[in-house]
């Protein structure tokens, strides 16, 4: 029973980071229709930004991270001016591969600065537990499921109730229409994308502590955050959540009770599954034009 | 060359003998379409012929395995063409096909010798990529990107973990020596002539394939599915077949460079390789089969010229990656074209046929 709760924590937990990962590239396409595939080395970056200001620089910690997170919202806004706004009219292709470039140049660019060896960015909670009915809880593992489970309200309330949200939604709904209205469609795009390269940076620097800072640590994040995006559904936070706790206690169930050589491989075995016989995710995508 | 592929880009009024909305044939046309043909051919002998001045070139052993990379990457990046710039594809997999054509030689090897080793790779590479084609034929392109990404994803962890396929820690030496009407293949120089055949072939069969029937029904597909479906082609018959065909060809440069090296391991399939076969489709341009042997000479040849560079080369290449889709979407050959098209419009009036 013990072991089993402590699966399932674990399971949610890693389910709350692909979420906050997927949330990131979910707010760039519901405002911009462009997916960021630069995502997993904007997460990469965060973590490292975190690990570089804390541990090698010495900044207060507290400070360091709403500092790595404001770094992270220009980063992502760099993204949006190199591969969004000059590629307006090019094919997705273009766009798709531009981000995509961005993504391993970030990679390699941190592998340069940074080496290849593996860190670990500690934090006071390391080591402590919380005992629930025989069963062993991080007490970051829970940290991470409060933040994530703050994000989304704070997401979703911003998007249902107030005016910022409610201009997203409309540039989201018709670019053209809400520009007629005087709602600054280009500002929207940068603003869609410097939130994206936060939620990542917040997403890298939750993820951190949990294992090892590695230069692909972002880009597997990215790929399994993808896979609970397909499988909810494109655009919409609710779904992604859903997709992404699915895939996370999968993962863990998976490896305890099936084979832990492949934990890696089963959220995109479901997510092939998925859109072999949903061809638009579980819960249908919203459909969304480019700006 | 006039190229296959016209109207995706912003490129204005570049249109070739093969363009879609071409009107059914006068007898000029149709003879004109025989003549391009032709020379294409023509141009792929020439090409053969010149390069097999390479080994009066270079004539170290390393060097020889240098220019040996240089054509199997250009025979994987044919392949990418075929997938990304006929078909316009989002298919990401083509680094992990690579490395299945790599690891089923690899794991065949120990019971058959070399070519039925490499013929067991191709097919196994093409059972998986049709199974992937046809689990994902009703997906939209960005999932189709996505998908394929996680099917890369899967590749590099079964090579690592399915040990009975492969070997602990997914790394395998190679026991096998290639033999070739009796000739020992064991040194690169002998590898050369090997890999040239290959490319030589591979340039032939995606010219053909982009002349013919089937490569016209891409172009449709490609450029108005629902138009193409309408004259009863199969978008998704064709696009699995395209996916498969130019699978294929990255598994069977695979199989070569796992025969030539030796040793495989699981991280040279991975990402890194992405990046390098990006590389050689999108700089080369995508819109020309000649573009991924361009684009393959600029991936091993640069490190190899910069030595100094060499060790940021991953950073280096993913730069010029960002940079080269978004400066030159057409690539190398693109921007080439455009720039005669311009000298030809000069002196004359209409497009150039330059080569």
């Amino acid at each position: 029973m013990g072991e089993f709760i402590s699966i399932l924590v674990a399971g949610v937990a890693t389910g709350c980071l692909s979420a906050l990962v997927a949330l990131g590239f979910i707010v760039t396409y519901k405002a911009t229709g462009v997916i960021n595939f630069a995502q997993g080395g904007l997460v990469t970056l965060g973590a490292y930004l975190g690990y570089w200001l804390i541990v090698q620089v010495g900044v207060p910690r507290a400070l360091a991270y709403v500092a790595a997170l404001a770094l992270m919202f220009c980063f992502g806004m760099v993204v949006e001016r190199i591969a969004h706004r000059p590629l307006r009219s090019r094919p997705l292709l273009v766009v798709v591969i531009a981000t995509l470039g961005i993504g391993l140049v970030i990679q390699s660019g941190l592998q340069t600065w940074q080496g290849s060896d593996p860190k670990h960015l500690s934090t006071p909670l390391d080591g402590k537990v919380l005992h629930v009915l025989g069963a062993n809880i991080a007490y970051w593992d829970l940290l991470i499921v409060l933040v994530t489970a703050v994000v989304v309200t704070a997401l979703m309330l911003m998007f249902s109730r107030t005016q910022i949200g409610r201009q997203f939604r409309a540039v989201s709904a018709d670019p053209d229409v809400a520009s007629l209205y005087g709602i600054p469609v280009a500002r929207f795009g940068l603003i869609a994308f410097g939130l994206g390269g936060l939620l990542a940076g917040l997403a890298g620097l939750m993820m951190a502590p949990r294992g090892s800072l590695e230069i692909s640590m972002g880009f597997d994040a990215m790929m399994t955050a993808f896979a609970a995006a397909v499988i909810g559904g494109f655009g919409r936070l609710g779904g992604v959540v859903i997709g992404a706790l699915v895939l996370g206690l999968v993962q863990q169930l998976g490896s305890a009770y099936v084979s832990d050589s492949f934990t890696e491989l089963y959220p995109f075995i479901v997510m092939i599954g998925v859109i072999a016989i949903w061809s638009q995710g579980i819960l249908g995508s919203e459909e969304r034009v480019r700006v | 060359m006039s190229s296959v592929a016209t109207d995706r880009t912003d490129r204005p009024g570049a249109e070739g003998p093969d363009a879609v909305a071409e009107t059914a044939g006068t007898q000029e046309a149709v003879a004109r379409r025989r003549r391009s043909r032709r020379l294409r051919l023509v141009t792929i002998v020439v090409f053969g012929a010149l390069m097999c001045l390479g080994p009066v070139l270079f004539t170290t052993d390393y060097s020889a395995s240098v220019l040996d990379e240089l054509l199997l990457y250009a025979v994987a990046g044919i392949g990418f063409f075929l997938i990304l710039g006929l078909s316009g594809q989002f298919a990401f997999s083509q680094a992990a096909v690579f490395g299945i054509g790599a690891y089923a030689s690899a794991w065949a090897g120990h019971y058959t010798g070399f070519w039925l080793s490499v013929l067991f790779a191709v097919f196994v590479a093409c059972v998986v990529t049709a199974l992937v084609g046809l689990l994902l034929r009703r997906t939209n392109e960005l999932y189709f990107a996505i998908a394929t990404l996680g099917v890369s994803q899967v590749c590099v962890i079964v090579f690592r973990q399915w040990t009975g396929f492969t070997a602990p820690g997914g790394e395998v030496a190679l026991v096998n020596v290639p033999h070739v009407f009796g000739f020992v293949v064991n040194t690169p120089e002998r590898y050369y002539w090997m890999c040239l055949v290959a490319l030589t072939v591979a340039l032939a069969l995606a010219t053909l394939i982009v002349i013919s029937p089937l490569g016209r029904d891409t172009t449709a597909v490609r450029d108005r599915p629902a138009a193409a479906a309408g004259l009863g082609i199969s978008v998704v018959r064709n696009r699995v077949t395209v996916y498969v065909l130019g699978s294929a060809f990255a598994a069977l440069a695979g199989a070569f460079y796992a025969h030539m090296e030796g040793f495989i391991s699981p991280d040279s399939f991975s990402l890194n390789l992405g990046i390098d076969l990006f590389l050689v489709v999108i700089l080369g341009g995508l819109y020309s089969v000649w573009g991924a042997v361009l684009g393959a000479a600029f991936v091993v040849g640069v490190p190899e010229i910069a030595r100094g560079a060499a060790e940021h080369r991953d950073l280096i290449f993913s730069v010029v990656l960002v940079v080269a889709i978004i400066a030159f979407p057409d690539g190398l050959i693109g921007a080439g074209n455009r720039l005669l098209s311009l000298a030809g419009s000069l002196t004359r009036r209409g497009g150039s046929h330059g080569a």
